[in-house]
This record gives C-alpha cells, structure tokens and sequence, in this order.
C-alpha cells in the first residue's frame, strides 16, 4: 500500500537534493568577489533607498484580495460550464445563487470605496 | 380538587409574598386586608375542596427535579386527615388574622408580621397536605422559621430573640432525627411517597420500624414540645399573643402529632415504638400540668397546659386511637386558641400585664372576653358534655381499653393529670376573673412596682374586634364533641369519616365500660373545680396573694421553673457544648482551619500571578505552549494508548 | 462515465443557516446605504432576523428523520442541533441589544458589526447540525473568520486590534491542527462523514494499531479545544476578551464556546464513542487543568473584562467535567450550562458595558467601588449575575452545576467532582471581590455618564429571566436538554 506513495517519497528526495545541491555547488564552486555594489539589495535596478521595512499601503492588499476573489469566481465556472447539460436547471440556480452572493460583495466594495485608488 | 388544593396553598403565600415585597409599601388597612382575605379565601377553599371529596387523592402539581434518579414531586394528598387538618388550620388562622389586626394595631412592623404569619399558614397548610416526606420536611422547616421569626417578633428585646433561638434550636434536635428518617426511609424503600411508604407495611424490617418511630417520634418532641424537648414552647410566649394561639397552641406544635399520625401505618406495627410514644405523651402530660399549677405569667400557664394536651394526643396516638387523637387535636385547636385569645384580650386590657396575681375582678369588667375564656376553661378541664371532655375521654378510653401494666398506668397517669388539669384551669378563672380588683399590687420578683392601669385611671376594655373572634371559637370548644359522640349518643361522625385513615385500633368498647368512664373523668374534672374554688376563692385567695409577695415555696418554684429542667439542660448540655464551641473556635477554626486556609489563599494568589504571567501577550509563546500542550498530550496517549 | 445523481436538497434542514445569510448579505448591503446615526436600525432589523430564525427553529423542533438530513447526509439538524441554535440565536439576540449603545459611545458606529454577529451564528449552526467533519470545519471557518474582524472591530482602539490580530493568528494556527486531524481521520477510516467513522470503527473495532486514528482524533480533540478555550489551548482568551469590544466579548464567550462544545461533542459522541476509554482519561486531563488555570489567575485579575474571561476558561472546565463524565446527563448539562451561561455572562457583560468608558477605560475592578449606592438596581442585577457565575442557588449556575458535577460522580469520576467543587469554591472570591467594591467602598465617581437605554434593559432583563426561572424550576428547560440528546 504504502509502495503507491514510492514516486512521492522520491519527488520529495529528489526537490531536497536539488535545492540543496544548487546552493553547496554555488557556494563552492562561484567565485566570491564581493563589493558595495553588489552586496547591495537587489531592487529592480533602482537605487537602493531607506529600510525594507516599510509599510505598504492598504490599497495593495486590497485590491490583491478582491482580485483573488473574483478570480476563484471565474475559475468556479470552468467546471460548471463543463457539466453545465448533466446539472441543468439545478446547476444554473445554484450558480445564480453563487453569484449573487458576489454581487452583494461587489455592491459592497464599491459603495465602501474600495475600487478607488485616491 | 386539583384547583381547589392548589389555592388552598397558593393565596396564602401569595399573601405573604406581597406583604413581603411591597407590605411597607401598602397602605396599612390594604395589608391587614390582603392578609386576612387571603387566608379567609383559602379556608373558602378548603371549605369547597372538603365538601366535593370523595375518596383519597393525589395531585402532583409539578416536578421540580426530575432528571435524576430522585424525583422530587411537588405533589398533594388529600384525605380524611389532611381534609379536617386544613379546614381546621385555615380555620382558626382566618379568626387569628383578624384578631391580629386589632390587637397589632399599635405595631408600626405590621407588613412584616402578616407577612410572616401568611407565610406560616402556607408553610402549615403544605406540611399537612404534603404526599411525599421531603415535601412534608419543607413545610416543617417552613413552621418552624415561621415561628422562630415570630416569637423573636420584637427582637430589640434581647430576650424574646432568644427565646426565638432557643425555639429554634431545640426543636431543630428533633428535626434533625426526623431528616435521618426521611433519608433511611427513602435510602430503604426507594420512595419518599408517603403512601407508598406507608403502603410498604411487611416489607419494611421490623427492626427498622421500631428505630424508624423512635426517630419520628423525636422529630414530634421537638416539635410538639414533648419531654424531654419541651423546654422552649414556655420561652415561646415572648412572641405576640396571636402568635402564641396560631402557632404555640392551634397548628405548629400539634404537627408532630400529625406527623405521627401520618405514619402510623407504617410505625403502628411496631409495638415498642407505640409503648414509647405512649409513655412520653403521658409523662409529657402529667409533668406539664403539674408545671402549669404554680405558673404566674398567664400565657405560661396556658404553654404548659399546652404541653400537657398534646401530651395527651401522644399518649392517644400511642394507644394507636389515631381518631381519638385527631379529635382531641382538633378540640384543643379550637378551645386553647380561644384561651390564648381570651388571654390576648386580658392582656391587652391590662396593658400588657401578665402576671395573674395582680389581675382580678375582671370577669363584670370583661364580660366578653370571660364567658368565652369560661367556656374554654371549661372544654380544657373536660367538664361533661364539652367538646375537651369527649375528646380526652376518648384517649384515655383507649389507654384503658389497650390495658396491661404500661397502659393501665398510663391511664392512671392521665386521670391524675386530668385532675391537675381542672385545678389549674379554674386556678386561672379564679385568679383572673373572680374577687375583688387588687389594691396593693404585690411586685412580681425583683420588678419595680408600676401603677396598675386599673387603680391608675388607665382603662379597661379589649378592642370589640379581638372579642368577636373568640364566640365562634368558643360555640365549636363546646359543641366539639358533636364530631365525634360516643357510641352510646350516635354515630361518631368523626370516627366515620377518618375511617379510611388506616390503622386506628379497631377497639369498640361497650357502651357500658363507656359511660363508665367517661363518668369517672367527669367526676375528676368536678373534683378539680372544687378543689380549685376551695383554694382559690374568697379569703384562701386574698392569703395567697400577699404570701406571692415573699419567695415562692421549694415546691412552687420547683413546678415554676419546670422542674428546673432548663438549669439541668444548661449544667449538662449548653455548658459543656459552649466550652467545646469555644475550644473548636479558638483553637481549631481560628488556629488551624482559617489560619491554614489563610496560608493557602495566599498561595493560590501567587500562584495565579504566576501563572498569569505566562499570558504575557507575545503570541510566540501562545503559539509555543498550544503545540507543547499538544505534544504533552500526544506523549500522554502514546504512553497509555500506544 | 459515471452516472451523476444530484444529493437531494432539504432546504428545512438548512433553514435556519439560510434565513441568517441571506438576512445577514441584505443588511450588508443595506449598510453601505444608510446614514451614520441610523445604524441602529440595522441592529433592530438583525433581531427581527433573529426572531424570525428562532421561529423556524422552534418549528424544526422534532422533526421526522427525513426532514432533518441534507446534503447526502452532511446536515443533521436533529434536537441536539436545534438546541444549540438556540442557544446560538440567544447569545446573539442579548449581544446584539446591547452593541449600539458601545458603538456609539466608542464612536465607531459601523453597521457591518450586525451582519458579521449574523454571519458567525450561521456559522455556529452549521457546526452544530455538521455530521460530516468538512461541514463541521465550514461552520467553523465561518465563525471564526467573522469573529477575527469583530474582535478587532473597534478600528481606532489598538487593543482591539491586537486582540483580531491575536485572534486570527492563533485561531489559524488552531485551525491548522483541526483540519490535520481531520485529515489523519480520514486517512484512517476512508470517510469525513461522522456515520460513516463511526461504523468503520464498530466494524474493524478499535485497534491500537491504529495510531493514525489516535492521533487524528487528539488533533482534533486539540482544535475543539482551542475553540472552547480549555487549558492549555486557552492563551489567547484574555488578550482577545480584554481587547475585543465588550459586547463581542460577551458573545465570544457565550456563543463560540457552545459552538466549539457543539463540534466537540458531535464528534467525539457520535464518531469515535468506541474511543470513549481514552478520551475520557484526556478530557479528564482537560477539566482539571481548565478549571484550576481559569480560576487561579482570574483571583490575581484587576480588568474585570480579562478577569470574566479566565473565568470563562474556567466555566469551559465545568462543562469539560460534564464531557469527560461521558453520559447523558453530563452532556445534557452541557447543554443546560451553555445556555444558561450564555444568559448570565451576556448579563454581566451588559453592566459592563453600561459603566464602561470611552475607550474601554473604566474596566478595572477597582472602578466599580460605591457602585451600589449610585445604581442599586444595577448593582443587584450584577450581583444576581456574579452569584449565578459562582454558582450559587437559586440561580441557573447552581443547577448546572450541580448537573453537571453529579453527572461526573454517576460515572465514578467523583475525584474530578470534589476539584470542581474546591474550583467553584474558589472562583467565588473573586465574584464576591466585585460585590466587595460596589457594596462596600465609598463611591469614588459619580457614575453619571450611565445611560441606561430600552434595549440594554430589554437584554438585562431576558438575562435574568434566563438566570433566575431556571434556577428555581429548572425541570422544564432541562428535560428539554434531556430529550435534546436522546435520539
């Protein structure tokens, strides 16, 4: 029983080994010449200023929750539409449902002001 | 019947809810009101629920515990017993309310007095018509705060708060053994129903019995105030005069014979217990009639005269006339509660003298309230034809009738008592009612001389309210014998009735050994009244009088300290007891319990800071100990489990 | 291809969940429409919804078998559910007759605080009528989710905000062990449904080689336990109940415990009973350390908010002793022990919140000295709560107690009796340090901002109707608890 899970166990090994063994190799084989430059954070090739440790505004996060959200609501009719004959009148009203909860959510971030970045 | 019991007990305890909550609130007719109608009205139905029974029944009103193996019903019997018991009770509470009214009237804590009285006659009224025995152990508990409260009525007096305490604290010895019994009982049958207890019958180990009527038969002493727990009812007259009718001579202390009487089905089999109930109500009676013959304080007399009926309806129940007995209960019920109301019209025309040397004369001042006292002098003496004559007889008949050496002397007992008992009554018609009005007030020991209120101008007269209630009382004292007549003049209605009650002994004596009887106690009660008028008429009286002034006799004061029982119980009981009490309070509670408790407090107090501490806000830590809590748990199941 | 067969649909089954939701989305909309100083009318709009679900509890009281199950037998809404979503609909009916007057007088009257109490009892119905563990763990999210935002509800407070923190930082990690154990389950009997666990354990029977089973089952046992804050899972309680507005206080510790107690005992009674052996030991465990944690460090409390929530630990513990007891009459004290707290804690709450300050301020012990001879009424009204707390007759908190210890000494557990009791003994030090101030110091302030308004009076009242009525005839309600668990 257990012998079903053999490729998982080695999936596992093999992704431990490699992330290991990327960094032992780098370490070991790169060549070190470090500078203030390079040493320097990596920020999309700006000019490092100030703290990492800054805070975000809250717009960001946000705007990537409401996105994920209508996201999963598009990824849940994918498999509707598939079935969309089997499920018939049933599946169309539980889906209608399913979006109208949505829509009370959307209604809501809207009227709140949350669609808006000023 | 379920409607009727059910206001039988409501209105009176809503009575004395109300009067609680908002009595100081109402305006004072309003409570006097309230008070009186409710317990009027639940004699109405006490009246209707009596005259629409049929046959014994019982009414559970609701549970309050259900979910255990113990039920604890609210539920009701109603039969022949608790029939006559609650009219009689309702009865005679209705006369006493309205009495109170008049004779309270000066009393600014009127919201609390009728509140505690209502109270009473609720609490009454559920131990008579109780089906199971933790129900009837309630309405005992309820009588018996009721009437603490109300002898230390006016507690700013230190004494009559003790003597509420004492009340209290000696009737609490018997009840102490009837909990025991209730518990064995219900610990052996399974049951607290009281007919399914008396049901039981053989079942029930005859030793078990026995031990079973000794322990009621305690809880009735203390109670009743038999010997050897009769030693607060005469302490008990501290409380307001009504109070002394309702519940020191009519209803509370006459439950311990209901209680017996209750159970006798189940104790009646068992001969010791019946000659041990016999023997203390004989002695009760003989002892307290001899203590009522030297008693100066009017209401004391009328205690130990008290002490000693009851002591008659213990000896009844122990000859197992059950009928007899209840018949005398509701006599007495009657006669004394019409003696201690005569007493409370006395008294309160006397300006709350009373001391029966320094009354006198008062029979052509107090028309109304002598003839009544009369006719209820006459009914506790057992003069012929009243209702205290037929009712006694009946006892002492089946004293005589169960014969043998115990109870042949026990009969002997109860004739000399009967004897004592005519003395001391007329003792008290003399004292109070004939001669002359006193002119040189003799001090009662060691009390200052005041003006007498009839020498000082001050009137005379009782409140016309207060004398009302004592005809009707006085009507039933004398034609009480109606209930239950001899064979020999027509059927006993009483016996009739109570006849379902079972039990009673199946006695019948011939009409002949009847009249016999009942001739001798006749001829007894005459002998008293002679006896008395000799001593306590004319000259004999005025001698008597001033020879009070010096101190009493050995032998009088021996009768009026009760046979210095109370020293005796002091010297053996409450001494040693306050010497142990003091010894566990210094030594152990304050030196040992509170002291280790104190320390231990401590520690848990530091102990929560502690532990408090580890709550110190930083969510790593709260995360650290969920896991280290799940882990140990973990650790824990492998060890046990794996 | 597999023939797909749709699950018949029992809408009763779920009624009362969808009479809340769909309430809960409309005063959410509603909200974003009304004016600040109208808020209030969506708090009265939310008890209609209350009212209206309790109906339709009430009506699926009893039910025939058919209508109770749904979802392919995922919901059971028998009387063991229906119970609960009573006690549910009650903590949140007294919660919510008294949030609008701490909303306005910490100014941050947003109207969204009665949807999210809506949307958590939902919540907590569906864990109580979950007979299949992901049912049981939707509920669960459901409630715990809206409760993060309503524990960090008061926006401008940073207290309150480190209590949602706290809240969801814990509660996810708390979650996480739920859902692992859940997993572990259902790795060892092949099923989430409880029917279903509970069948493959009676057919296999239960073997201690199955340590997976073991396990999954304590993780479990350690996520519940979270819920219902029993030590040592009980770390978040006082940061989150001091913090946490005082009338989201009231309901955490009124309606989530009884949701958390509603999972536990579903899962542990109908699912692994064959367990019982070893559960009963760990519960045993539970109780003792719940109850002696709880009770020791609220005597060393001072916020009066922080101290009722040790002493809600402490009451989890108490009914903890009922479970671990393991018998009809400990879980039907449960039953009868989490209404009736609910009812006496959400009344304490209410006083609370009527002395209470802007900003929280006046939550010390110690403010609440002379309180009796400013506000007598109130002040009795406290002390009926606090003695019911402690557990002393008449009250509602003496019979379920004694409930629930005699259900313990009728499973032979009379060790874990005499702890509860010596627990109860001390607990009431500290109730009675409360009545200690109000009673007998001088009065240190005037206590005039008090404002006593009709619904918090509405919802003290139902409190001590709640606390009293059962405490002096308490057969009715516990007969119903009774006939709640035998089916």
């Amino acid at each position: 029983m257990l012998g079903a899970y053999l490729p998982i166990l080695l999936l596992v090994v093999i992704a431990i080994c490699f992330g290991l063994g990327a960094m032992v190799f780098s370490a070991l084989v790169g060549p070190k010449k470090p500078s203030a430059l390079k040493l320097a954070p990596y920020e999309c090739g700006c000019e490092p200023v100030g703290s990492a440790r800054e805070r975000f505004s809250v717009k960001f996060y946000l705007i990537a929750m409401m996105f994920i959200l209508f996201d999963i609501e598009a990824v849940f009719m994918y498999p509707w539409s598939i079935l969309f004959k089997k499920l018939g009148m049933f599946g169309l009203v539980e889906m209608g449902v399913f979006i109208a909860i949505l829509l009370v959510g959307y209604i809501y971030v809207w009227k709140k002001g949350a669609l808006e970045w000023e | 019947m379920r409607l009727y019991l059910s206001f039988i007990l409501l209105l009176p305890l809503l009575g004395g809810i109300v009067n609680t909550v908002a009595g100081r609130l109402l305006p004072r007719r309003l409570a006097e009101w309230l008070a009186c109608t409710a317990v009027a009205a639940s004699f109405g139905f006490a009246l209707a629920a009596f005259l629409s029974y049929r046959t014994p029944v019982t009414v559970e009103l609701f549970r309050w515990l259900t979910a255990f193996d113990f039920q604890a019903p609210v539920a009701l019997y109603y039969d022949p017993l608790a029939a006559v018991m609650c009219l009689m009770v309702t009865f005679v509470s209705t006369l006493i309310h309205v009495y109170s009214v008049a004779y309270m009237a000066e009393e600014e804590d009127y919201a609390r007095f009728f509140a505690l009285l209502n109270l009473f006659v609720f609490a009454m009224l559920t131990l008579v018509l109780a089906e199971n025995l933790p129900l009837l152990y309630l309405g005992w508990e309820g009588v018996g705060f009721c009437s603490y409260a109300l002898i230390g009525f006016w507690y700013r007096d230190e004494k009559n708060a003790t003597a509420g305490r004492k009340a209290f604290i000696v009737t609490r010895i018997g009840d102490f053994a009837f909990g025991i019994a209730v518990i064995w009982l219900f610990r052996m049958c399974g049951t607290i129903s009281i007919t399914q207890i008396n049901g039981m019958g053989t079942a029930v180990p005859a030793g078990a019995i026995t031990l079973l009527g000794l322990l009621f038969l305690v809880g009735a002493m203390g109670k009743s105030a038999q010997v050897p727990l009769m030693v607060w009812l005469p302490d008990a007259m501290a409380g307001p005069t009504p109070v002394s009718a309702l519940i020191h001579a009519a209803t509370m202390v006459t439950a311990g014979v209901y209680l017996l009487a209750r159970m006798f089905p189940l104790i009646g089999s068992s001969a010791t217990a019946l000659a041990a109930i016999a023997v203390t109500g004989g002695v009760t009676a003989f002892y307290a009639a001899t203590c009522a013959l030297a008693q100066r304080d009017l209401k004391r007399a009328l205690a130990y005269s008290t002490i000693s009926q009851i002591g008659y309806m213990v000896l009844g129940v122990g000859c197992g006339a059950v009928t007899a007995a209840t018949f005398h209960l509701l006599v007495h019920a009657f006669f004394k509660a019409l003696l201690f109301l005569g007493a409370g019209c006395v008294i309160a025309a006397m300006h709350h003298e009373q001391d029966i040397f320094r009354m006198g004369g008062l029979a052509r001042r107090l028309p109304l309230t002598f003839w009544p006292f009369l006719a209820g002098s006459a009914c506790l003496a057992g003069f012929p034809f009243t209702g205290g004559f037929f009712s006694k007889d009946s006892i002492l008949a089946a004293a005589w009738l169960k014969g043998g050496a115990l109870y042949g002397s026990l009969y002997l007992l109860g004739m000399v008592t009967a004897l004592l008992t005519a003395i001391y009554t007329f003792r008290l018609v003399y004292l109070v009612f004939a001669g002359p009005p006193l002119t040189v007030p003799p001090p009662l020991m060691g009390t200052p001389t005041p003006t007498l209120p009839h020498q000082g101008g001050g009137s005379i007269e009782a409140p016309r309210l207060m004398e009302a209630m004592l005809i009707p009382l006085a009507l039933l004292g004398l034609c009480g014998g109606v209930l239950n007549l001899p064979a020999y003049l027509g059927e006993g209605w009483l016996a009739g009735f109570l006849a379902p009650v079972p039990g009673d002994g199946n006695m019948e004596a011939s009409s002949g050994l009847e009249m016999v009887l009942q001739g001798i106690a006749g001829v007894v009660a005459l002998i008293g009244l002679a006896i008395a008028h000799v001593r306590y008429s004319g000259e004999r009286r005025a001698r008597l009088i001033e020879a009070a002034v010096g101190p009493p006799s050995a032998m009088v004061a021996f009768f009026q300290n009760g046979w210095y029982v109370d020293a005796l119980y002091r010297f053996l009981f409450v001494r040693p007891y306050e010497a142990l009490a003091r010894f566990f309070w210094t030594r152990v509670d304050e030196g040992v319990v509170d002291d280790s408790l104190d320390r231990f407090a401590a520690l848990l107090g530091a102990t929560g800071q502690g532990l408090g501490r580890w709550t110190n806000g930083r969510v790593s830590v709260y995360i650290l100990s969920l896991a280290a809590g799940a882990a140990l748990l973990l650790a824990y199941l492998a060890w046990v489990v794996l | 291809m597999e023939t797909f067969a749709i699950p018949a649909i029992n809408v009763a089954a779920i009624m009362p969940e969808t009479i809340l939701s769909v309430i809960a989305m409309a005063l959410l909309l509603l909200n974003v429409f009304v004016k600040s100083e109208q808020k209030a009318y969506l708090g009265y709009l939310s008890l209609i919804g209350i009212v209206v679900t309790f109906v339709s509890v009430v009506t699926g009281w009893n039910a025939p078998a058919s209508m109770q199950t749904a979802f392919n037998g995922s919901v059971l809404q028998d009387n063991f559910a229906l119970f609960f979503k009573g006690i549910f609909l009650v903590s949140s009916f007294l919660t919510i007759l008294i949030t609008d007057q701490y909303l306005q007088r910490e100014e941050c009257n947003h109207g969204e605080i009665y949807p999210l109490i809506l949307l958590a009892t939902a919540g907590m119905m569906l864990m109580a009528s979950g007979t299949d563990l992901m049912t049981i763990f939707l509920g669960l999210e459901v409630l715990s989710v809206s409760l993060y935002v309503l524990a960090g509800f008061n926006r401008e407070n940073l207290k309150s905000n480190e209590a949602g923190l706290k809240y969801f930082l814990l509660g996810a990690f708390s979650t996480g062990f739920l859902l692992y154990g859940m997993a572990l389950t259902y790795g060892a009997t092949g099923s989430t449904k409880i029917a279903a666990i509970a069948t493959f354990i009676a057919q296999n029977g239960y073997v201690t080689g199955n340590p997976m089973l073991v396990v999954g089952m304590l993780l479990m046992g350690v996520g519940f336990s979270f819920k219902v804050a029993a030590a040592p899972f009980h770390m978040w309680t006082p940061d989150v109940y001091e913090g946490a507005p005082t009338p989201i206080t009231a309901f955490m510790s009124a309606g989530p415990k009884a949701a958390g107690f509603a999972g536990f005992l579903r899962v542990f009674l109908f699912a692994v009973p064959a367990l019982k052996a070893d559960w009963s030991a760990l519960l045993w465990i539970l109780a003792v350390l719940t109850m002696s944690v709880g009770n020791i460090i609220a005597l060393s409390q001072d916020n009066i908010k922080r101290m009722l929530a040790y002493s809600s630990i402490a009451h989890a513990g108490y009914a903890l002793v009922g479970f671990a007891a393991g018998n009809a009459e400990g879980t039907a004290g449960i039953l009868f022990y989490m209404l009736t707290y609910a009812f006496m804690n959400i009344g304490a709450f209410a006083i609370i919140v009527l002395v209470g300050k802007k900003g929280e301020a006046n939550s010390n012990v110690s403010d609440y000295a002379g309180f009796a001879s400013k506000h007598p009424v109130l002040a009795v009204v406290m002390a009926i709560f606090l003695f019911s707390l402690a557990g002393m007759p008449p009250t509602a908190g003496f019979i379920g107690k004694f409930y629930l210890f005699s259900a313990a000494i009728k499973s032979g557990y009379v060790w874990l009796a005499i702890i509860g009791v010596l627990n109860s003994a001390v607990s009431v030090y500290y109730y009675l340090r409360v009545m200690v101030f109000m009673y007998m110091k001088a009065p240190e302030e005037e206590f005039d901002w008090l404002k006593v308004t009709p619904p918090i009076v509405v919802s003290i009242l139902l409190s001590l109707a709640g606390v009293l009525i059962p405490g002096v005839i308490p057969g009715y309600l516990l007969s119903l608890a009774q006939r709640a668990i035998s089916m």
